[in-house]
C-alpha cells in the first residue's frame, strides 16, 4: 500500500509491503497516482524497464525515475508494474499501460525528478518500507 | 534533530556549529518566519550543507527559505576552489530556473480592454503545461548543441529577439565552459522537445502593472513608472536540466564514496572542485543554464509577437524591452573578498538570486550606478517586487538575496484549501485573469499557498541584502 506524503514544496511517496518486489511495485503505483491521480488505466501495452544502481535505495530512485521518463517520453500512463528480476543492484520489470487520453484520464502533476533526499528502502518487521520525495 | 538557533537581530539568526557542521549557519528571517521554520526540516538542511568540505563563510538561507531536498530552498553556500566541492543537489533539477522582466511603453488602462484576448493569445502562443510545444518550431540535434553552448545569443541569431536584449541578461545569457560532450543523449532528447516551452508547476507568464515605486531614481534608471505594463517570464531548463541533474547525481554518489565525503543526505552528493567529476558536471550544468537562457529568450519573442498582434502596434510603439533576467538555481565561479583576501569561490544558489552591488563590473553599464536588478515574483494574486543588489549583500551573502515568496502550504494542503473555491472566478473578481493548463496545478499554486512576498522582501531590505525599488501587481497570468 502506498501513501502520498506531505512536503512544503514538493511531495513524497511511502509504501509498506510484504516483499521487496511488492514495495517497489507499490511505490511505482504511488508515482502514477501523484502524476495522474486516480485515473482508471487499461493495460493495453507492455514495456520492459531495466535499471541498475549501487545499492537498493538508489535502485528505488532509479526505478521510479525510469517509470516517470517512460511515461513522459511515450505519453503513456502506467496501469500495472510486474517486477521480473531483482537483485541489490539491478531491477527488470514489465510496465503495462495505455496512451494518455485527456477525455478519460486526468493529469495532476509533472515530475521533475524523484530525489535521493531522505530516500529509504529498508526491511521492517513483516515486510519492507520505502520512501522518496519527488521534485515537482 | 533539535537545532540550537541564536537570534542576532530582527532579521538574522545564527545556527552555531553543532554536530558535524564545519561552519555556522546564517538564516535571514523575521521572528514569525523562524517560528514557522522550526516546524519543518529546512533548518536541518542548512546544517547539512554546513558539513560539506571546503565551505567558506556560513551556510546561508534567504528569508524565502523552506524545506527543499538536499539544500534548503533559499540556500546559498560558497566553496573554496581548492578544498571545496560542487553539488548538483545545491543547484537543483531545474538548472537556471529564473525570471525575466520586460518593460513596455503601455499603460495598464490602455490594455485592460484587450486583456482577455491578450492572455488567451499568450496561452495559445507560448506552449505551457506538459507535452505542449509549438508546431512551427523544430530543433535538430546539431542546432541543440549550438543552443547549449551559446544560450540566449543562439536564440537572437535565429530571430528570437534582438542583440540588445543580451546586455540585460545575467552573464549576457550564457555561462562559459559549456561542453555538449558532457551531456547524455537522454538529456539532449528531452531538451529537443521542450525548448521554447513554459512548463508546468510554479512556472508562469504574467502581465503586470507597476503599482508602487519606492525608489524613483532607481526606477527611472530601470525605465519603470506607475501604471506601466510589465511582463514576467518564469521558467528554466525544462527536461534538459532535470536529466543533467539526475545523470550527475548518480556520478556524484559514486564520487562521494571515491573521495570519502560523508553525506548527511544522499541528495548532497558532491565531488571536489578539482576532480574530473566536478569539471564534467559544471560543463554540463553550463549547457543546461544556456538552454534556459535560450528558452526565456524565445518566449520573450513570442510575447512580443502576441502583443503586436493583439494591440496592432509595432515594437517601436510597444517597446517591450528586457529589464533583466536572473538565475535562481545555479553554481557559479565568482571572486569575493573573504577576511580581507580575494578568493575564487564556487557559489551555489538554490532558490536564491545573485544581487551584485552598484559599481560591479558584471552589471550592465546602464544600471551600474544602482546595482543589479533583482526580480522577486510573489504569488498570482498579490504582487511581485523589483529590487537592486547592495554592497551589504556583496559583503555578507556572496552577493545573494531571496528569489520569491517561498511556499507556506504543502501541495496537498493547498489543494484541500482550494476545494469548493472557484479560483479563476475569485482571481478575476480581484482583477487578475488566469489561464492554466492544469486544474490541479492551479489549486496547488493558489495565492494562499505562498508566504506574503512583501514579508520576504521586507526582511531582505531591512537586512541590507537587497533594496526595494518597485512593486508590480498581476493583471493576467498564464500558468503551466
Amino acid at each position: 500500500m502506498y501513501r502520498l506524503i506531505e512536503h512544503t514544496a514538493d511531495m513524497g511517496i511511502e509504501a509498506r509491503a510484504r516483499s521487496l518486489p511488492d514495495v517497489l511495485g507499490d511505490m511505482a503505483k504511488g508515482l502514477k497516482a501523484l502524476m495522474f491521480g486516480e485515473s482508471r488505466v487499461l493495460a493495453k501495452l507492455d514495456t520492459e524497464i531495466a535499471v541498475q544502481a549501487e545499492n537498493l535505495t538508489e535502485l528505488l530512485v532509479c526505478w521510479l525515475n525510469e517509470v516517470a521518463y517512460w511515461s513522459e517520453k511515450n505519453n503513456l500512463i502506467p496501469a500495472d508494474f510486474r517486477i521480473e528480476q531483482l537483485s541489490d543492484t539491478t531491477l527488470r520489470a514489465t510496465v503495462s499501460g495505455e496512451p494518455f487520453d485527456p477525455m478519460r484520464h486526468t493529469f495532476e502533476r509533472q515530475v521533475k525528478s524523484v530525489t535521493y533526499h531522505q530516500a529509504c528502502l529498508e526491511e521492517i518487521p513483516g515486510g519492507w518500507y520505502a520512501r522518496v520525495y519527488v521534485d515537482l | 534533530m533539535s537545532i540550537r538557533v541564536q537570534q542576532i537581530d530582527a532579521c538574522r539568526w545564527r545556527i552555531p556549529r553543532q554536530g558535524d557542521m564545519r561552519t555556522d549557519g546564517l538564516v535571514f528571517a523575521s521572528e514569525k518566519m523562524m517560528h514557522d521554520l522550526r516546524r519543518e526540516q529546512a533548518l536541518e538542511q542548512v546544517c547539512n550543507v554546513a558539513t560539506l568540505p571546503g565551505i567558506v563563510g556560513p551556510s546561508m538561507a534567504m528569508p524565502d527559505i523552506h524545506w527543499g531536498y538536499g539544500f534548503p530552498i533559499g540556500g546559498v553556500a560558497a566553496f573554496d576552489a581548492e578544498e571545496g566541492v560542487v553539488s548538483p543537489g545545491g543547484v537543483g533539477y531545474d538548472i537556471n530556473c529564473g525570471v525575466r522582466l520586460l518593460r513596455s511603453n503601455l499603460d495598464a488602462g490602455e490594455i485592460r480592454p484587450h486583456l482577455k484576448r491578450l492572455v488567451d493569445e499568450l496561452f495559445h502562443n507560448v506552449p505551457s503545461g506538459v507535452g505542449s510545444h509549438r508546431q512551427d518550431f523544430k530543433l535538430s540535434l546539431c542546432e541543440e548543441e549550438n543552443v547549449i553552448v551559446n544560450g540566449a545569443a543562439w536564440a537572437v541569431r535565429q530571430g528570437f529577439g534582438q542583440a540588445s536584449d543580451l546586455e540585460f541578461i545575467e552573464g549576457r545569457g550564457a555561462i562559459s565552459g559549456a561542453d555538449p560532450e558532457m551531456v547524455s543523449a537522454r538529456a539532449m532528447e528531452r531538451g529537443r522537445a521542450q525548448l521554447g516551452t513554459l512548463g508546468s508547476g510554479n512556472h508562469f507568464l504574467e502581465i503586470q502593472q507597476v503599482e508602487v515605486i519606492y525608489d524613483k531614481s532607481a526606477a527611472d534608471v530601470l525605465g519603470l513608472c506607475p501604471g506601466q505594463v510589465t511582463v514576467s517570464v518564469h521558467t528554466g531548463s525544462r527536461g534538459f536540466g532535470y536529466q543533467v541533474c539526475d545523470d550527475y547525481l548518480k556520478i556524484m554518489l559514486k564520487a562521494a564514496r571515491k573521495y570519502s565525503v560523508t553525506l548527511p543526505d544522499r541528495q548532497l552528493c558532491c565531488a571536489p572542485l578539482q576532480s574530473d567529476e566536478a569539471r564534467s558536471y559544471l560543463a554540463a550544468m553550463a549547457c543546461a543554464a544556456n538552454f534556459a537562457f535560450a528558452n526565456r529568450q524565445m518566449i520573450t519573442a513570442w510575447v512580443r509577437e502576441t502583443f503586436e498582434q493583439v494591440l496592432n502596434k509595432g515594437q517601436s510603439e510597444l517597446r517591450l524591452g528586457v529589464i533583466y533576467d536572473v538565475c535562481h538555481n545555479i553554481a557559479k565561479w565568482e571572486t569575493h573578498r573573504v577576511d580581507g583576501k580575494e578568493r575564487r569561490l564556487c557559489v551555489h544558489r538554490k532558490g536564491a538570486t545573485r544581487a551584485f552591488p552598484p559599481g560591479h563590473a558584471e552589471i550592465p553599464e546602464a544600471y551600474r550606478q544602482i546595482g543589479q536588478p533583482v526580480l522577486i515574483p510573489g504569488d498570482m494574486g498579490r504582487y511581485s517586487y523589483v529590487l537592486t543588489g547592495t554592497a551589504g549583500a556583496y559583503q555578507e551573502t556572496f552577493g545573494s538575496t531571496c528569489h520569491g515568496a517561498g511556499r507556506l502550504m504543502s501541495r496537498q494542503a493547498a489543494k484541500k484549501a482550494a476545494r469548493g473555491h472557484d479560483l479563476i472566478g475569485e482571481l478575476a473578481a480581484q482583477g487578475v485573469l488566469v489561464r492554466a493548463a492544469g486544474r490541479a496545478t492551479l489549486a496547488e499554486e493558489m495565492p494562499e499557498a505562498y508566504k506574503d512576498v512583501a514579508d520576504v522582501v521586507d526582511v531582505v531590505h531591512r537586512a541590507g541584502i537587497g533594496h526595494i525599488v518597485a512593486r508590480l501587481k498581476p493583471m493576467a497570468v498564464v500558468k503551466g
